[in-house]
Parts: structure tokens; sequence; C-alpha cells
């Protein structure tokens, strides 16, 4: 690391500054670090410094937190943009969401405010396209499938609203909730960040929460299915979905400790986010790779990376990572076409998962079927565990019916 | 004429009424089943019978004379008088021809013409001769019978033998010679009024007729005897002592005197008085035509009938005469009275009499008793048939009507007691009115039935209309709704709409009639009658088919039933109402859940105590009946216990108390008590309430609100602590690297002085060393990191409860979320660290397999608490001042469908006999002010009831208490 990172603290207590500054000086050969007393001050300092991060409390006089994240977010898109906060209220939630990528809460301890902030930049080495960082730093939120975004808005104006129903539109659509994942991790919520699935997090959000998000009507962007219409959006979250309940199957089978399980399911159900960010900002250019992928048979990894330079993969790691997610997850995201370690982490899990589902239930003619790293799993033992996690999979999900049963020369190819 | 007929009428009624108290007296008995008939044959019969005996005794005969026939009818004595036999056929000119005497023939044929253009009654003495050639004179009165022209159309006569009077006045002129052998008085007298002799009969007629002195005569005397009218023929009537004498005065021709001659008439006398009376009874029958006559050949054919007849019968005479009687009797009547006139035809029978029916043109129905008589020719056989008719009608119709109010009244009689019967219902009533309505108006047919709350017609009872059954079993409601137009459709309907009684005796022809459904019966007639409550209809009484049609006295009957049934309609609706009322009431009472506990203020014991209070209280009723009032331990919270019974003067409303229930346990109650008048004592009723679901509520609420009022605290204060938190944590953080550079640099120092000796010995490090030593670095370097550590441990903890509080009572609505139930556990006994850390430590075994739960978390960690305290309490109890410390141990694992729970601690144990009751609200055993009670209960409430769950305690005093909970995974409420 040639350069050092520029960080910004903001906050109307000046103990906390003083001390944030006090506890950091051990990385100040590694930080450049600012301090700034006001949402004013810290604009102004903006004006003449370039920063890389921006951590800044939410309560504050005057220009508040939300404020002034907003602001830095329309002035300085590039920038990351971490809240740091004692307490929010769901309204001060509402205001910031957009603006802010990770939430902490105060008191945090010093290592964990270092590995936000370095966890942060380091999820940027994964993108190495300037551009294409600030574009995705840029991004507050996945466009949703509009049809989607609407059952949910008239379930919620129901006067009864079933909390199942609208946890179930909103598992449809992984913008969502990757959105929803976002809030949980707000302080406001303080809710254990060991959560099983998207769903739970839903309900334990409560529809109050859920209900005051969706109807404000700023927070979500709606994706345009006309500008692309060979791609389905409906299509690729279904095969998330598959991919995630596949590689939590996967770990259920193998007996995986529950938490990386977890994280699985979660890498699994996010890994093509960043199709949707390619395909919702360039989508002339993202046509290009769809028909580099019917033309030449190349798998789409190779494609997007012909054309943006830059995977899927890589996109969604970095945009999840800046949201807050675990490492764990970042990482599964991020190497879901890459692992080559067998270790029954998350990446392997969701790289298994995904060749599983792109063999055994097709979504586009066009995709090729990708075979697994032959680092992945073991040569001798491929075909053998490939069949019994497949069985698995076939005997415990009961709501699956587009599995289909490999045949002998699908196992065989998968095989080679 | 006027007068004699309404005196006949008065006679009649007279009569009706004796007949009616005789009728009386059999209905009464109520066995004879036709009366009226056989009564006016017998009145008839009395009637003729009477007149025979008067023409007998007076020696009256009667003849009638009919002038379209010329015919002539004679009575017996008639006969008798002229000394015919009463079978010889006489006409009028017979009579003239052959028995008037030939000097008086002009005479009587003369007046019988004159009778013909004067019609004026006339009377003469005539002379006949009897067919044995005996010479005897005859008193007659003879009285035209005018029709409506004016015209004479039939004379009627009476005869009077008056040969003897004659010949007794002959004989007293006889025997005026022999004055001293007279029986009879004779007195002669000068006509200078001096008495000259008067016999011994005379004289006690002197003693009227003279002066004082007996010789000369009194002026009334002279007026008598010597007025002008001295020669009187007739004689004169005087009466004297009771006695009636005939005085003749013969003026002696050629002398100065006068010879009277006396006769006792007295018996006489009143045997003509006798005789007036039965000529006007014979006027009566005869003259007035109260009988009607009829002559009939044996063919049946006419032979003559009298006007009376055409008017029972109600035909013209014209009409009449071209009829035979069968064809206005009576269908039911003929076929008897054709057998009873073949039989006089066979020459079984002379005469009969009987009951019979006639249908008078105009279709009513006449009652009459007739007597029919043969009249035999001169060689015995039948010649014709004589009948009289009596028309009964009248009397008929006003025995029938005393039969129907008698009737009428039994019936009211029967139906005063379903009216006042406790148990009658409407549906009695109106069986009873049916059967009465059917069997007063001899309907075949009915219905009763009452308006329902819809307005419909609701059928009680009926008798058997359809002929095959084809309306339902009798437990099967009938009603009959209104039409779409608001109105009782059809016949039946009719005079619900108009609410007025009436009746149709040809149903076909009514306007409203619909026709009868297909299985019902014919109905040939119908009497409908409204039941009416003032304006208010409420229901109807319907009868049909009375064999001889409805009349008005039918209507006056069911009318009269129908009040009586809306009487009864009334009294059993508002006894129903009444009944309703008090269910009503009982059911309010019981619905309210009231407590009531009736006490004798004078004894202060306990007379009753209703269900909803044994309730509430658990106990038998022999637990307080007859017990003082106190039995139940009344507690109220500003009386510090006393016993409160009720005292007179002393107002207890709606006071909050707590009474003792039978199984030892409180019972929060509202009480009011009210002085009550009670057949007729004064009694005390504590009204109570059970509110201790109120107060339960009222307690979770306190509690709820607390938490409200935490939970807003705890997120407005962690600002506030999280941000001096924060500073504090990153200054440790600081600090602590940064005692590490200063104990590095120091200890720089150190290893140079201790590099060499001759560095340790030089003045500078001794110096050092001395500084060093006299800091007591040693332990600074020692401590200092230590109370960093803990420093920041201090600054972790702090963040922790502060988390821990939120979460505890996180502000929001009440709702269904997912929740972590061990973080959930581990953030309540964060919170009540203070309550257990002093005696106690903390185990926790938790399960990491447990799914989240949707729950009302805020609730749970409620119930959570309240059972981690109860057991840092127990423990606490238990390890007091010992220095020991207790476990509480606090395990989670999965047991599907289920998350089980278990909070265990080492304290000292629930006795056996608490166990049970542990759960009962408002029981506690903790010191007043430390427990509400409500602990237990609560959880039981939040876990039972409101998740589905279950809870348990199990313990053993003096060892501990494991408290087991299981919550079920799934949604709370959906099953």
């Amino acid at each position: 690391m040639t350069q050092k990172i520029s960080v910004l603290f903001v906050d109307d207590e000046e103990n906390v500054l003083a001390a944030i500054k006090r506890m950091l000086r051990y990385k100040r050969n590694d930080w450049f670090m600012e301090f700034a007393e006001s949402g004013q001050k810290a604009l102004a300092l903006f004006e003449k410094t370039e920063f890389d991060v921006i951590v800044s409390d939410i309560r504050m006089p005057g220009m508040d937190g939300a404020e002034l994240l907003n602001k830095i977010k329309d002035l300085y898109p590039n920038v990351i943009r971490i809240a740091l906060s004692g307490q929010v209220d769901l309204n001060e939630v509402i205001r910031s969401i957009r603006a802010v990528h990770q939430y902490i809460s105060k008191p945090c301890e010093a290592d964990e405010l270092v590995d936000k902030v370095e966890g942060a930049i380091t999820s940027r080495k994964v993108l190495t396209d300037p551009q294409m960082q600030s574009l995705v730093t840029e991004i507050d939120a996945l466009p949703v499938i509009p049809k989607v975004f609407q059952s949910i808005q008239e379930e919620l104006r129901l006067d009864e609203p079933s909390v199942d129903k609208v946890a179930e539109f909103i598992s449809m659509d992984v913008g969502l909730v990757a959105k929803i994942l976002k809030l949980v991790n707000s302080p406001y919520f303080g809710l254990p960040s060991y959560i099983d699935s998207a769903y739970q997090a839903i309900t334990m959000l409560g529809l109050e929460t859920i209900k005051a998000l969706v109807l404000s009507t700023h927070l979500f962007s709606m994706y345009d299915e006309k500008q692309l219409p060979h791609f389905s959006l409906n299509l690729l979250w279904e095969h998330c979905f598959r991919v995630s309940k596949i590689a939590q199957l996967i770990g259920q089978c193998e007996k995986i400790d529950k938490r990386v399980v977890a994280q699985a399911r979660m890498a699994g159900l996010l890994h093509d986010v960043g199709k949707l960010i390619l395909a919702n900002q360039f989508p002339k250019r993202y046509e290009e790779v769809l028909k580099r992928v019917a033309e030449t048979k190349a798998p789409v990894c190779q494609c997007e990376m012909e054309v943006f330079g830059t995977t899927h993969a890589q996109i969604g790691a970095y945009l999840m990572g800046l949201w807050g997610m675990s490492s764990n997850v970042v990482h599964g995201i991020g190497y879901h076409h890459l692992g080559d370690i067998y270790d029954f982490n998350v990446p392997t899990l969701v790289a298994v998962a995904n060749v599983i589902d792109h063999h055994c239930v097709i979504i586009h003619p066009d995709y090729v079927k990708i075979g697994i790293n032959e680092k992945i799993l073991p040569q001798d033992q491929r075909g053998e565990l490939l069949e019994k996690w497949i069985n698995y999979v076939k005997d415990n999900w009961s709501g699956m019916d587009e599995f289909q049963i490999l045949d002998g020369e699908l196992l065989a190819q998968l095989r080679t | 004429m006027g007068r004699l007929e309404s005196m006949t009428k008065a006679a009649l009624i007279a009569e009706v009424k004796e007949l009616r108290a005789t009728i009386h007296k059999l209905e009464a008995t109520s066995v004879v089943s036709d009366i009226p008939i056989e009564v006016g044959s017998e009145h008839l019969h009395r009637t003729l019978n009477l007149l025979s005996q008067a023409e007998e005794l007076g020696k009256v005969g009667g003849w009638q004379y009919e002038t379209a026939t010329e015919q002539s009818e004679w009575t017996d004595n008639m006969y008798r008088l002229c000394g015919y036999s009463p079978d010889t056929p006489i006409t009028h000119d017979f009579f003239i021809e052959h028995i008037v005497h030939p000097d008086d023939k002009a005479v009587i044929s003369n007046l019988f013409q004159s009778l013909f253009t004067e019609k004026r009654p006339i009377a003469v003495d005539f002379k006949i001769i009897r067919k044995d050639g005996q010479e005897r004179l005859l008193h007659g009165k003879v009285v035209p019978q005018l029709d409506k022209a004016g015209e004479v159309k039939s004379v009627y006569g009476v005869n009077l033998d008056i040969t003897d009077q004659q010949k007794a006045v002959a004989h007293i002129q006889d025997l005026a010679r022999f004055p001293s052998e007279n029986p009879n008085p004779v007195i002669r007298v000068s006509v200078d009024g001096i008495v000259l002799y008067a016999n011994g009969a005379a004289t006690p007629l002197l003693d009227g007729l003279c002066s004082s002195d007996g010789k000369a005569l009194s002026s009334i005397g002279r007026e008598l005897l010597l007025a002008e009218s001295q020669s009187i023929e007739g004689g004169i009537e005087y009466e004297c002592e009771n006695r009636t004498y005939h005085l003749s005065v013969i003026p002696i021709p050629a002398s100065d005197y006068v010879n009277v001659y006396g006769m006792d008439i007295t018996e006489r006398k009143s045997a003509e008085s006798e005789l007036r009376e039965r000529e006007e009874q014979f006027r009566m029958h005869y003259q007035i035509g109260l009988v009607g006559m009829v002559q009939v050949n044996l063919d049946k054919s006419w032979t003559s009938f009298n006007d009376k007849f055409c008017e029972i019968v109600g035909y013209e005479r014209e009409e009449l005469e071209t009829m035979q009687w069968p064809s206005f009797t009576h269908p039911d009547d003929v076929d008897e009275n054709k057998r009873l006139f073949e039989e006089i035809l066979a020459g079984k029978r002379d005469s009969y009499s009987m009951s019979k029916r006639y249908v008078r043109k105009d279709g009513q129905i006449v009652y009459a008793t007739i007597y029919a008589r043969t009249i035999h020719n001169n060689e015995g056989e039948p010649k014709y048939v004589v009948t009289h008719i009596m028309d009964i009608t009248e009397l008929v119709t006003a025995e029938k009507e005393l039969r129907r109010n008698l009737s009428e009244s039994m019936a009211l009689a029967r139906l005063y007691a379903p009216i006042v019967a406790p148990k009658a219902t409407i549906q009695s009533t109106a069986t009873v009115v049916l059967e009465e309505a059917q069997k007063l108006t001899g309907s075949k047919h009915g219905y009763v039935g009452t308006i329902n709350g819809n307005g419909a017609l609701e059928i009680h009872i009926f008798s058997t209309m359809m002929e095959e059954c084809a309306i339902a079993a009798e437990h099967k409601k009938i009603v009959f709704p209104k039409d779409e137009k608001g109105q009782y459709p059809a016949l039946w309907g009719h005079c619900l709409n108009v609410r007025k009684a009436h009746f149709v005796n040809k149903v076909h022809d009514h306007p409203a009639s619909k026709g009868a459904p297909e299985g019902h019966v014919k109905l040939e007639n119908l009497l409908s009658v409204p039941v009416m409550l003032g304006d208010q209809l409420v229901g109807q009484i319907a009868l049909a088919n009375r064999p001889d049609g409805y009349s008005e006295g039918e209507l006056q009957i069911a009318m009269r039933l129908a009040d009586y049934f809306a009487l009864a309609v009334q009294r059993v609706r508002s006894e129903e109402a009444l009944m309703a009322s008090r269910d009503l009431m009982q059911s309010i009472l019981t619905g309210i859940g009231a407590g009531i506990i009736q006490i004798d203020p004078k004894t202060q014991t306990i007379e009753r105590v209703n269900d909803v209070a044994l309730k509430m209280l658990g106990g038998p009723e022999e637990a307080y009946v007859g017990k003082l009032c106190d039995a139940f331990c009344w507690k109220a919270r500003d009386d510090n216990g006393k016993l409160n019974c009720p005292i007179e003067g002393n107002e207890v409303v709606q006071k909050e108390m707590t009474l003792k229930r039978y199984a030892g346990t409180n019972l929060p109650i509202q009480k009011t008590v009210l002085s009550e008048t009670i057949d007729g004592k004064e009694k005390f009723l504590e009204i109570i309430f059970d509110i201790s679901e109120r107060k339960e509520l009222e307690r979770r609420l306190n509690l709820a609100q607390k938490l409200e009022s935490i939970g807003q605290l705890s997120a407005g204060i962690a600002h506030e602590i999280n941000t001096p938190a924060q500073y504090l944590g990153d200054n440790l953080k600081f600090f602590s690297g940064a005692f590490d550079d200063i104990l590095n640099f120091a200890k720089g120092y150190e290893s140079i002085c201790s590099s060499t000796q001759a560095a340790h010995d030089s003045e500078l490090c001794m110096h050092v060393e001395k500084m060093w030593k006299d800091t007591d670095m040693d332990y600074l370097t020692e401590e200092i990191p230590h109370a960093l550590t803990q420093s920041l441990e201090g600054i972790r903890r702090i963040a922790s409860i502060v988390k821990a509080m939120k979460q505890f009572s996180h502000p929001g609505i009440d709702l269904v979320k997912h929740a972590d139930i061990n973080a959930a556990l581990e953030n309540t006994v964060t919170v009540c660290r203070n309550e257990w850390k002093y005696h106690s430590k903390v185990v926790f075994e938790l399960s990491p397999d447990i799914p989240l739960l949707s729950c009302y978390i805020n609730d749970l960690n409620q119930a959570f608490l309240n059972i981690i305290v109860n057991a840092a309490h127990a423990i606490t109890n238990k390890v007091a001042n010992t220095g020991e410390l207790g476990v509480i141990t606090v395990r989670t694992w999965l047991e599907e469908p289920w998350i089980a729970i278990e909070i265990e601690d080492t304290g000292t144990g629930i006795p056996a006999d608490i166990l049970p009751k542990i759960f009962d609200p408002f029981f506690t055993t903790k010191d007043v002010g430390v427990g509400t009670g409500q602990g237990l209960s609560l959880c039981y409430a939040i876990i039972v009831d409101k998740h589905g769950g279950t809870i348990d305690f199990t313990s053993e005093p003096g060892v501990g208490t494991r408290c087991s909970i299981r919550l079920p995974l799934g949604t709370p409420g959906e099953g």
C-alpha cells in the first residue's frame, strides 16, 4: 500500500474525537486522519482534502449526520460513508440509510472500528477500475423488481398486513433482501449479527419498520426490464435462491459449523448481485456480454471480463463489503467462480452450489455449463461427492420441482 | 186486537220463562238432547187441552168458516152442542137449513151475510134444533177475519148454550106467587119505599137495601128498585156480602107495590167470567192465528190451510196450493214425517205429534210442533187429516239462545282456568278455546292462532282439516305469513285485514276466497273472528262447516271467546314477559358476574349465597349459610383487616376489598351493600364482583407502562452513556498503548543502567533507581495494565447493560417478532444483575441450535425476569449472611416442536402446600411491599395464554426449585 488511507471523523463531542485521535495514534503511519466537530467543518475539510472514508456521528446539533452523509454522497460519491452512533431512531435510519454504507454502534471497540474501515477499503481491492469503484460506491440501493415491490406495497396498505406475506414477497427480490440485511446491521435494531435467513431478518425487523421503509418512496429504485429484454431478473433471483438453498443443504450434509452455513447461504443468495448492477448501469454493454456468451459459449465471467474488465462477482463483493456484510460473505461472493481450495469454506459451498444449480436447472439455454475448478474438489472423490450432495439436496428439498435428477451423462460431464 | 196480541206475547214470554227454568234444570243435568221440540209439543198439547176443557165447561162450541172454500169446521164441543157426532161433516148451509130453528133461520142467515158487508163482530141469541129434536137457545158471537185487502177471508164463531139460563128466569117467575117457599129472596116494596114483605132468604138483601129501621128502603134501594126502571126485563145484578144476586123487579099491575125476586147467581157469574177467559184463549189460537191449521187429503194434497200456516212456512197462499208438504219440510225430517203419515193412512194410528222443521221460502229454518189427527167419514174410514201447527221457532231460538248462553257461560268458566292458571300457555288456552268454540257453534272445523312477532299468523291448534294429513305432524308449527303487500291472503285472512268478525255461508262466493289447497276439506261455510287487544291484532279464531250455516248468534259467541282469548293471550304474554324479564334479570346478574350474599341484619348471619358468589368463593353453600357474616374475612386496604359486616347507616358502595376464598387464597372484589326488604323483612344484600381480572390487568398495565418508560428512557440515555463510553474506551485503549510506550521508555533507562556495572553504579543510575523505587514502578508496571484492562471491561459492561436494557424494553408496538431466546435470557440476566450478584452466580447452558422464535419478546423478557428474580430471592433467603454463593442455571435446548427453557436455582424451594397456589394472582409469600403477587401469574399468562406454551415448577424445600418452560415453535396465536 503506497498511499495512506485518508479518514475523516466527525462528532459533536470533542472528547470522542480526541479519544479516537489518541486511540488511532498507532495508525498514524497508515492512515491520514482529520477530525471535525460539525457537519459544516467536515464539508469545509472535504473542499481541501480528498478522503477515502468518512466516519460520522448521526446525532449532532445543526447539520446532523444523516444530512452530512447525504451531502457527501452527492458531492463525493466515491467516499466510503460510515455512521458511528450511540443511538439512532427509525426516522434517522430511514433518512440516512441511502447515504450510509455501514453503521457502527457506539461504544465500539477500537479494533472493530479499524477493521470496518480497513475492511471497506480492502474490498476495493477486488475492483481495480477506479471508475467502476466510484460507480459502485455511489450505489445506494439495488433496483427492485417493480411487480414485487408493488405487491409488497399493496400488502402493507391492508388493514392487517401479513408479515409472512410481506417477507415472502421481499424474499423474491435479492435487491430488497440486501437492503434489509443492511438495515439489520444498523445500531437501531441492535440485533444479533447471526441471522439465519433473510426471512427471519424481515420478521425480526417487524412490520412497522418494513412499512416505514417500503412506503418511504425515495428509498428504492425500480428495475426497468425493458432496457435489457434478454435478461430476466426474476430468473436470476430464482437461481440465487436455489444456490443459497443448495449451499445450505450441502453445509448440512457435511455437518459444517452453522455459522459458516448461514454465511454460505447469504453469499449464495447474493452471489449474482453484481450482474444486476452491471445490467442496470450498463444495459448496452451487458447485452454485449450476453451476446458473447451466446455466440462463444464462453463462461459469463470471462465475457464480463472482456467487456468490463471486471466480473459481476467482483462488483457484488465490493458492494456487499461496503454495505457491511461479513468478510466471509464478501469472500464467498467474490470467489464463487474462483474458489480453488477444498476447505468447505463459504466460497467453496457457493461455488459448488452454483455449479450444481447450473447443471440441474437450466436458467438460460445460452449459458455454458461451468465446470468445477479442479482444485476445489479432490479429483478422486469429485463424482462421488457431487452425487451425494445432489441426492441430498433432492431428498431434503420438498418444494423443489425444477430440480432434475442427474443422468449419467451429466454426472460424467461433472466428473471431468 | 193489538192489546190482545201483546197480552198473548206477554203470556208466551211468561211461558217461555217457565220453560227456560225447566230447561235450565234439565240442562244442568245435561242429558236430554233435543229438548226444545219435545217441550214445544207438550206446550201445544197443553194449550189444546185447555181449550177443550174451556169449551166443555162453558158449553161453548167453536167453529170456523173459510170464505174461499166455504168450508166450515167445528170444534168437538160445537158438535156436542148441536147433538151431532164430531165425525159428521157439517157445512154452513146444512147448519142453517137443519140446525137453526125455523123461527130464527132468516135472522141468522141475514146476520151471517151482513158479516161480509159490516165486517164487524156480532152477537145474537137464536134457537136451534138438535139432532135429537131438542130445542136449545144459543148465544152466539161471530168475528170476521179480514185479509190484507180488507175482505173477510174467514169467520170464527163461538156459541154458548143459554137454554138453561132462560129456563131459570122462567122458573123464578113461576116461584113468585109462593114467596115463603122460595129459597131465593122475595121482597115486596110499596111505591113509597116501604118494605111490605120479605121472605127469609131476602134478609141479607134488606140489610143492604134498607135504612136502619129495616122497614123502609134506603135511598140506594129506592134508586135501585123504584126508579123508572120498574119494569126491567133483564133484571139487575146486586152484590151483597160477597155474593151476587140477580134481582128481577116485577111491577104488579094495578097496585102500588112491586115484587122483587132475587136469585143467587154467584156461581154462574164465575162460570161466565171463566168462559170469557177461555174465549180469549180460544181467540188467541183461532182468531189471532197463532196456530197454523192444515187439512190434508190422503194424497197429501191440501183441503185447506189457514193464513198462519202460510205465514209459518213463508209462502204465499197461491204458491202453497201448488205444493205438497214434503217439499218444504226440512230434508232431515221428511222421512220421519212421512212414516207417521203413512201409519195414519194405514190406519195404524189416529193421530200423531212430532217436532219438525220447515224450510221457508227464504231458506230460514222454522221449528214447529205439529199435531195431526185423522177425520173419519160416517163409515169410519179416514177421510182427511187435520193438522195443527205451532211455530215454536221463537221458543226454540230462545231456548237455543239460553242454551248457548249457558254453554257459553260454562265455556267461559272452563276458559277461566286456563286464563288464570299459572302454568297456562297460549297453546293450552288456544286448545280450550278451539274446543269450546267448536262445541258452542257446532262447527266441524276450526283453528286458533296468534299473531307472532313478524305479523304472521301462527296456528296453535287446529282440527284436522287435511284429509290426507297433508299438513305435517302436530308438533310442527304452522305459520301463515302476510303476503308481499302486508296483507293476510285468502278468505282466512279477510277478518284479520279488516279487523272485523264475519261469517260466510257460501264460501266460494266470497271475493276473498282463493279456494282451499289440495287435500283440504271442502269449506261450506266459515266464521272468522280477529282476536283483538284494544287496537292490537293478536290472533284469530276461525271456524268452519257448521251444518246449518252461521248466524249472528255464532258470531257473537266466537267474538266473546275471542275477547276471552285476547285476555288469555295478554295474560300469558305478560306472564311470559314477566318471566322473561325475571330470567333476563337473573341472566344479567349471572352474566355480569354479580355475586349476591343475603345477610340478616339482626343475627348477622348469612342466609343466602347465590351461585355466582359461591363460584367466587370456591366453597360449598353449607360452608357459608348460617355462618356469621365475617366468614369471608373481608379486607379493605384502608381498614387494616377489620371485619366488615354490613352495618345500618354505614354505606358501602363499590368498595374494593379482598375476601378469603374457601381454599384460603385472596380474591379482590368490589362490594356494594344494599338494604332491601325481602318478603317483608329487612335484609342486607352484599353485591360482590370479582375484580381480580381487572386488578391483574391494571397491574399488568402498570408494568407495561413501567417497561415502556424504561424503554424510552434507556433509548434516551443510551446516546448519553454511549458517547462518553466511546471516548472512555478509546482513551483507555490509547492509554494502554501509551503506557506500554512509557513503560518501554522507562525500561529503556533501566536496561541502560543495568547494562554495565559502571553504569549501574553511576550517580545518574543510582538516582534513576531511587526514583524507580520511590515511584514504586514495579507495582505500577504490574498494576496499570490490570487497571486498564479492568477499566475496558467496565466500559464493555456499561455498553452491554445499556444494550440489554434497550433490548429488554425495546419500545414499539406489541407485535410478534422473531427473537433469539438465548440472547433474551442473557439480556435479562444482565438487566437484573443487581438482584443476584451478591448471593449467586449465573451459569448459562444455552444450546446454539435453537432457532429464532416468533414471539412477543418483550413479554417473554418480563416472564424470564420474574422467574430469575424469584430464583435470586430464593437463594438470597437461603444463603444470606453465610457468604456462600448459590447457583442459578439457565438452560435452553431444542425439543421439537418446542424450545425448552429451564431456570434452576439452589434456593429455599417452595413448600408443597404452596406449590399449587403459585400461579394464583394475588398470592404472594413475600412480605408486604416486596411482591405484588403478580409475578408468577403474569408468567403463566404470558407463557401459557399468550404463547401457547407450558410452565411448571418442581421444587424440593431446602434444595432448590426448577422452572421448566416450553415455548412452541411457530407463530403465537396460529395454533
